[in-house]
């Protein structure tokens, strides 16, 4: 064998190994989709994930109705049972924002967003992003308000709380 | 082996590399189905009323934007509980900072009809010929309002009362809403054949009716009207691509009265037929004057319980 020779075999074997590879990449191409993300980062059954959808219809639906109180209590009764979910803390987050209690309420939407990042990822249907923008902002008209008050703990809890949800904003997906 | 076998077999190979490139059987064969898309049409008067004016703005709108979009009807005292289902809203100023408040929608255009354009007052009305001459005679007499989640027929006249230093609650003899459907005309309907003493409307009610022949504006005196705010308007959810939102907001604000477009075989204009002027582009500040107003009446979304 000479050198043609053995360079051809050597280009004949570099040929097939490419159409392998470009094969096996085309069949990944046409494999299913990846499966949407779940609705919380915590490993949580197909049930369970169906039994926090229904609570959760009922309680916004106690939220519409205006029935606050009972709404909480189911809310809070969600978290003892699933307490690495967000949705029962994002729901509290309404409730207390319904009671016009917006610190409160930045308080739950902070657990809800460290137990699941999704709320603030503009991709996933969980986004919630533009609302809790909002309630950012009327948090840090409150903590003005509280600036003039010389209530120092207070606010010292509330600045953290605030800054602490506009960095997450800040990084998120948004 | 021999050059041309090799030569042969290099080929074959080359060959089969580029074949592989092409087929790809796995793939689904590509659809030209447009984006569907829900727009929230609060009833105005009557769901079979709105969705006649709004059809043809949907219809354009689609083709305007190249996507389907689909017109839903929703009563106003259900719709905070669908918003979530919706894309786009269409609604009266209170109702778009309740969803800003708790849904984060976020507001698209303002839309413009009559004198005041995307804005309105809300106005207490008596007849003519009645002795009711200020606020203060109002006491003692009944009254009918609009729909409660409406601004300029309900929230805006509490706020007229309240600061007269009337309390709607124990200084009047009597408050109603009309059950059902056009609300708005059974309130003027209820002062003019005497059911009520005064009534609360937006502004342009006594000019359109009047228009249309079905009452003497002159039978009427206005005795207060409250603050000027924004009226009816587009806004988004927060599901919405920003890109789509934009185009909307120009496709919105660039419609010109001349626009026609086809629907159930007919041509209609479509600013006519949705019987309003057209959109201008505003922002959510706007309608901090709204939230002020409905903190002070202790409306939703600032109500304490």
């Amino acid at each position: 064998m000479d050198w043609l020779d053995r360079t051809s075999i050597i280009a004949i074997a570099c040929l097939v190994t490419a159409a392998f590879v470009v094969t096996f990449l085309h069949r990944s191409d046409g494999a299913p989709t990846e499966t949407p993300k779940t609705a919380s980062r915590a490993p949580t059954s197909n049930l369970q994930l169906s039994e926090i959808k229904n609570q959760e219809k009922k309680i916004r639906n106690l939220m519409e109705s205006q029935s606050l109180e009972q709404a909480e209590r189911l809310a809070m009764k969600m978290i003892l049972k699933y307490p690495d979910n967000g949705e029962p803390y994002m729901l509290l987050g309404d409730i207390y924002l319904r009671k016009q209690d917006v610190m409160k309420a930045l308080n739950r939407y902070r657990d809800a967003v460290d137990r699941n990042p999704d709320y603030l990822d503009k991709k996933t249907p969980l986004f919630q992003g533009k609302k809790l923008k909002s309630v950012i902002l009327e948090g840090l008209s409150e903590l003005e308000k509280k600036v003039n008050s010389s209530d120092d703990d207070e606010l010292g809890k509330d600045r953290k709380l605030i800054y602490y949800l506009q960095r997450r904003i800040a990084g998120a997906c948004g | 082996m021999s050059r041309s076998f090799l030569i042969g077999i290099f080929f074959a190979v080359l060959v089969l590399l580029i074949v592989s490139c092409d087929s790809n059987p796995a793939k689904e064969p590509r659809t030209t189905a447009r984006p569907k898309y829900k727009i929230g049409y609060m009833i105005c008067n009557s769901e079979e009323d709105t969705l006649r004016r709004f059809r043809p703005l949907t219809a354009y709108l689609s083709a305007e934007l190249g996507v389907d979009f689909e017109a839903v009807a929703i009563d106003t005292v259900e719709y905070t509980k669908h918003v979530d289902d919706l894309d786009f809203t269409h609604t009266n100023s209170l109702l778009y900072i309740i969803m800003q408040r708790f849904h984060g929608v976020e507001i698209i255009a303002g839309e413009k009809s009559g004198p005041l354009g995307s804005h309105t007052r809300g106005a207490i009305v008596t007849l003519a010929k009645s002795d009711i001459d200020s606020l203060a005679d109002l006491r003692g007499k009944k009254m009918v309002f609009g729909p409660a989640l409406g601004p300029v027929s309900y929230m805006s006249q509490m706020d007229i009362l309240q600061k007269a230093g009337i309390d709607p609650e124990n200084d009047l003899a009597f408050y109603a809403i009309p059950p059902g459907s056009f609300k708005h005309e059974k309130v003027i309907y209820g002062v003019l054949f005497g059911k009520y003493e005064a009534g609360a409307i937006p502004v342009g009610d006594l000019e359109k009716m009047s228009r249309d022949g079905r009452i003497d504006k002159d039978d009427f005196r206005v005795l207060a009207e409250g603050e000027t705010i924004p009226y009816c308007n587009f806004a988004r959810t927060q599901r919405v691509d920003d890109a789509l939102a934009k185009r909307l907001e120009q496709a919105l604000v660039g419609l010109k009265k001349r626009v026609t477009v086809e629907v159930d075989g007919e041509v209609v204009k479509v600013l006519e037929r949705a019987e309003i002027d057209g959109y201008d582009a505003i922002k959510d500040s706007d309608f901090d004057i709204v939230r002020e107003m409905a903190k002070r009446t202790n409306m939703p979304p600032y109500q304490e319980y």
